[in-house]
């Protein structure tokens, strides 16, 4: 985003606008983020690279990620919560979910 | 750091969230999965404050159930809602100085930076009322 500081954000590809608002939000220094599908709508290439600035903003950071594509969550997560009808039906480590749901 | 406790939420007569229980570690990434219409949204949106939630919600060790977005924020409780827009007519950095604005307890928050490599451009930023954008007044 550095080279295009001073682009306004109305021009920017709508993964880029994405980032501004992880951008945004990380500005206020919260250190705990809530980010609701933040890979929505994009391409495979613009998911991965929402993926690496995910994992860099999350340095010193909590977060929590809802998520639909279940490659993001198992390569991002430290444990997942499955909801099911507005119930948590299990919580654990992305591997132990993978295995046994 | 975050702790929801038995949290159950509603849209009208809709029962949402029944009884969501979790707890987030410092530092920890935690994904909420599950189908379209299973609450997942719902439930970023009651810890904010957006939904109302009968339960108790804990950040920092205090309850924040109750309080008002703004008041969340404040605590140090960020959200990046999937339908946020941005400021379109403003550019990449006035944008970030915006998020740097809300993020900040008092008027004279100081010399707070922008921490991640990826947004270097406002490294050295101070922060300033967003009144000082001419734009800001408006969504354009």
């Amino acid at each position: 985003m550095t080279a295009r500081r001073n682009t306004p954000a109305g021009v920017l590809t709508y993964a880029e606008q994405r980032a501004l608002e992880i951008g945004i939000t990380i500005a206020g220094d919260s250190s705990v983020i809530l980010l609701d599908e933040p890979t929505a709508g994009m391409s495979r290439s613009e998911t991965e690279s929402a993926v690496e600035l995910i994992r860099s903003v999350s340095q010193g950071r909590t977060l929590v990620i809802v998520e639909h594509d279940m490659g993001v969550v198992f390569n991002l997560a430290d444990r997942i919560s499955v909801l099911v009808y507005g119930a948590i039906i299990a919580t654990d480590a992305p591997a132990r979910i993978r295995a046994e749901h | 750091m975050l702790e929801l406790d038995d949290v159950h939420a509603y849209y009208g007569k809709s029962h949402i969230l029944q009884g969501i229980s979790f707890r987030v570690g410092e530092g920890e990434i935690v994904s909420l999965l599950g189908r379209n219409g299973a609450g997942r949204s719902t439930t970023v949106k009651t810890i904010m404050g957006e939904v109302p939630a009968v339960g108790s919600i804990r950040f920092k060790g205090e309850r924040i159930d109750g309080l008002k977005p703004h008041q969340i924020a404040r605590r140090g409780l960020g959200y990046v809602p999937e339908d946020r827009e941005i400021f379109p007519g403003l550019t990449v950095r006035e944008n970030l100085l915006l998020g740097m604005k809300s993020g900040a307890t008092a008027p004279d928050a100081g010399r707070s930076t922008i921490p991640s490599s990826s947004f270097r451009c406002c490294a050295s930023a101070p922060i300033r009322p967003a009144a000082c954008f001419p734009a800001a007044s408006s969504r354009c």
